[in-house]
């Protein structure tokens, strides 16, 4: 086991970015031969360091050692010449979907190896080399099968696979289980295990599942807010410990009494919603129910890669079920598609909203309205023309409403910030009059302060006016301060259902990282 | 330069290059040329891009949702065979063939919405086989030659039909030029003005994002492949009323130059996006250029570089100014 050890050490390492301190003065030590799993909430640093290591900042300050000397890490290639292998959670990056199994293995020999040497490919001899890792790995796998066809866990297999030929001897893998099934898990589990007895490489584990880590790290590094916050082995820590260090102790952010009060007596007639037994055709989730009424802030609680935004998709009907239906004030609706679902007012602000809400290159007021051109323009039988006194002025409403701060309604919103950015993807659907189930999918991501309270005070006074939202983030936080009701999604599955009163962070997060 | 100076000048070159091209190109052949600026020769000009115009302006509606269409060009040719062949072959009046022969040149955006919305095709390849199909059913209905007046058909069977004097003057200016700009006028209110065309914008400018909002992206789509092969049948009929007769593949040459006014009009204004006064614009930059070479007595053979030149010059300018964004 004393063979070669090998040290990685980050000293002091900062990377800073435009209004971000990302990493803060973060210092590990890494070694060969163990696992060193590293942890921490949203934004606290774990794939910002992930990212230097794989050569991807190149602009970080600080010093990264490899036994002992200082080295620089100002590409992708210094990592893989060092013996770093970072295998990023979009594994598909990484691999050539046309190229066989045996060939994808051989990619950085063929291009960097030895291989480069050869003028003729040698299909037998690339065939056998990896035949002969996979074998290795004890693994059952067809070297001639096409990459496009293989599963996720067969696709990370064959990353670690390449890793060995290359001879790595660090392999980080970021958030490797997230999509993965039970079953997946434990495989993956078995042969990082493997990776690390047989082959004496260093594994360093990035995840949000903390109960997995205790059968799988030996050493366990806690990152908040871009620090380093406890370092140590890995059964010295509890999973309450865990918990209270991802949160820090300040972390009773109380944005109760900012945002308002809750329930708000609605006088109107209560609107009922319940989702029944909804299960995803690619299996993302399965089996979600819950029910709410018109005036209420469902919160769904789930880290990355629990089935949120595959579920808010479903549930306006842009991803195809499997089974299960919506009961919308008593009457049994399916949603076929996003056209339906706006029919019955039901109106999705998805998470990536540049790529899915916004169209960056058109006005303020183009993105304001084009939900809504219907009110806004004269009958087909006249051509449909836009009245475009009334678009202007229903932009400029809402740009005052929500105080949208550009400085006319023509300006591109790929000029905007982040939040303001949210806040016309949400004044879309206020203009909507028929909108009145509203989910919001990570509504917060990438909002400054003031935006993120803005944006907590229009959900009050939505439900105020008696419509429903339906809240979806993996910041626990958030949730305690808006919403009535919370479920836990973990693993694509309702784990828990919460009163928001009744809980508190650190419940939250331990359920949505497995804990039951 | 200085550097704001700079930053000015830039942004207004990629807004207003076209036109500036268009009248630099004026100046000096005005200059060069004597004939040049006469009237009738600017009415030439207009006469020479009005069936590129029309066709590129259809093919302009196809760009908005992001759906390149190369059918276009093989669409016009099976117009043009169509009408001449119900007037010299089967006798029909104007007001019969006119329509019909539209109408059966639109199935050919059925045919590209089958490829591109059923069975999920990238449009290029799509329409390129539909470019190929196409012409290849023009070609076998016409068996494999041209149709004019008095042709007897090639089983030998005379012909008797007449090209319809009116339908003629489809062909003549200046109802051929009336034509075009009624088709740009159309087409700019209908992108600019209407419901129709913002949805039309929003579908191209991010397919998911008009998804989720609930706007019916494959009715648009299918819109737009409809519009391009109206306006291609259009201008197949106006080539069948130019030449008075139906040849070989006539519509094959509009296609390149339909695709370059276009492209080169995605920058008009700083729109940076399809539109109809923008493919106009590209139309008679490279209309006034070649009108310009010929009477210099460039060959007509070299014309394709000079052409070709204008699209990269374009394009160049289109997507230099989106990295740099």
């Amino acid at each position: 086991m004393e063979r070669n050890r090998h040290l990685l050490e980050v000293e002091r390492l900062n990377v800073k970015f435009p209004g971000v301190h990302a990493l803060k003065d973060v210092s590990i030590r890494f070694q060969t031969g163990e696992v060193h799993a590293v942890v921490g909430a949203n934004g606290a640093g774990k794939s910002t360091l992930m990212k230097v290591l794989g050569g991807l900042y190149p602009e970080y300050t600080g010093e990264v050692k490899f036994d002992g000397q200082v080295v620089h890490i100002m590409h992708p290639v210094h990592s893989r010449a060092l013996g770093i292998d970072v295998v990023y959670q979009e594994v598909d990056a990484a691999l050539i979907p046309y190229l066989t199994v045996a060939e994808n293995v051989m990619l950085g020999w063929m291009i960097h190896g030895e291989g480069r040497k050869n003028v003729i490919f040698r299909r037998n001899h690339i065939k056998q080399q990896a035949t002969a890792i996979l074998h290795r790995l004890r693994k059952r796998i067809d070297p001639d099968a096409l990459v496009q066809n293989l599963t996720l866990a067969e696709k990370q297999l064959v990353l670690i696979a390449r890793s060995l030929v290359e001879k790595q001897r660090f392999i980080v893998f970021d958030e490797p289980t997230a999509a993965l099934s039970h079953r997946e898990t434990e495989e993956l589990f078995r042969l990082i295990h493997e990776l690390v007895q047989t082959e004496g490489i260093g594994v360093i584990f990035i995840s949000h599942r903390l109960q997995e880590l205790y059968t799988l790290a030996e050493r366990a590094t806690v990152m908040r807010d871009g620090a380093v916050v406890a370092s140590g082995l890995m059964h010295d820590f509890s999973a309450d410990d865990l918990v209270r260090l991802m949160l820090g102790s300040s972390e009773a952010v109380d944005t109760k009494n900012e945002v308002g009060t809750k329930n708000a007596n609605v006088t109107r007639e209560h609107m009922t919603f319940a989702v029944h037994a909804f299960t995803d055709r690619a299996g993302r989730f399965e089996n979600i129910s819950f029910e709410a009424t018109g005036g209420q802030v469902i919160g769904i609680a789930g880290m990355v890669g629990a089935g949120k935004t595959e579920l808010a998709q479903a549930l306006v009907g842009a991803r195809p079920l499997l089974s299960g239906n919506i009961v919308l004030n008593g009457q049994n609706v399916r949603f076929s598609s996003p056209v339906q679902a706006l029919q019955h007012g039901v109106v999705l602000i998805p998470e990536e909203r540049r790529k899915e809400g916004l169209w960056l290159a058109e006005s303020v007021a183009f993105n304001l309205t084009i939900g809504t051109l219907k009110t806004l323009s004269r009958p087909f039988w006249q051509g449909g023309w836009l009245r475009s006194d009334q678009l202007r002025q229903e932009s400029l409403k809402m740009i005052g409403a929500l105080g949208i701060k550009t400085p006319n309604e023509k300006k591109p919103v790929a000029f905007l910030s982040g939040g303001n950015q949210q806040k016309v993807v949400i004044g879309k659907w206020l203009l909507h009059h028929a909108s009145k189930v509203y989910i919001f999918d990570e509504p917060t991501k990438g909002v400054d302060v003031g935006a993120k309270r803005d944006i907590m005070r229009l959900i009050r006074s939505l439900t105020a006016k008696g419509a429903l939202v339906i809240y979806m983030t993996s910041e626990l936080g958030e949730l305690l301060a808006i919403a009535d009701d919370i479920y836990v999604l973990f693993d694509g599955r309702m784990v828990q259902k919460v009163s928001a009163h009744e809980t508190t962070e650190s419940k939250l997060l331990y359920y949505a990282t497995g804990g039951v | 330069m200085s550097s704001s100076l700079k930053q000015r000048i830039i942004p207004w070159l990629s807004k207003w290059g076209v036109v500036l091209a268009i009248i630099v190109l004026f100046i000096f052949f005005s200059i060069a040329l004597p004939g040049f600026l006469s009237a009738s020769n600017m009415i030439s000009i207009l006469r020479s891009i009005s069936i590129v115009t029309v066709i590129a302006i259809g093919l302009t509606v196809a760009l908005t949702v992001n759906g390149l269409d190369l059918s276009i060009g093989s669409t016009a040719t099976l117009a043009s065979s169509l009408v001449v062949s119900f007037f010299v072959w089967y006798s029909m009046p104007l007001f019969v063939s006119l329509p019909l022969a539209l109408l059966l040149s639109l199935s050919v955006a059925l045919f590209n919405m089958l490829l591109i919305l059923w069975f999920r095709i990238p449009d290029l390849v799509a329409t390129l086989s539909t470019m190929f199909i196409v012409e290849g059913l023009a070609m076998t209905y016409t068996g494999g030659g041209s149709i004019s007046e008095g042709m007897p058909r090639l089983d030998g069977t005379p012909t008797f039909g007449k090209i319809p004097a009116a339908f003629k003057s489809m062909g003549q200016v200046p109802l051929i030029i009336i034509i075009m700009l009624i088709a740009v006028l159309l087409v700019h209110l209908l992108l600019n003005h209407t419901r129709y065309g913002r949805l039309l914008y929003a579908t191209g400018g991010n397919i998911e994002a008009a998804r989720l909002t609930g706007i019916p992206v494959n009715r648009y789509r299918a819109f737009a492949y409809i519009m391009s092969a109206f306006f291609a049948a259009l201008g197949g009929l106006m080539i069948a009323a130019r030449i008075g007769s139906a040849q070989v593949n006539a519509g094959a040459g509009y296609l390149m130059p339909a695709v370059a006014a276009a492209y080169i009009g995605f920058s008009f204004a700083g729109q940076g996006k399809p539109n109809a006064l923008g493919t106009f614009a590209g139309a008679v930059l490279i209309g006034v250029l070649e009108n310009g070479l010929v009477m210099m007595s460039v060959p007509y053979y070299s014309m394709n570089i000079v052409k070709g030149s204008i699209l990269a010059l374009a394009l160049a300018s289109t997507y230099w100014h989106q990295k740099n964004h």
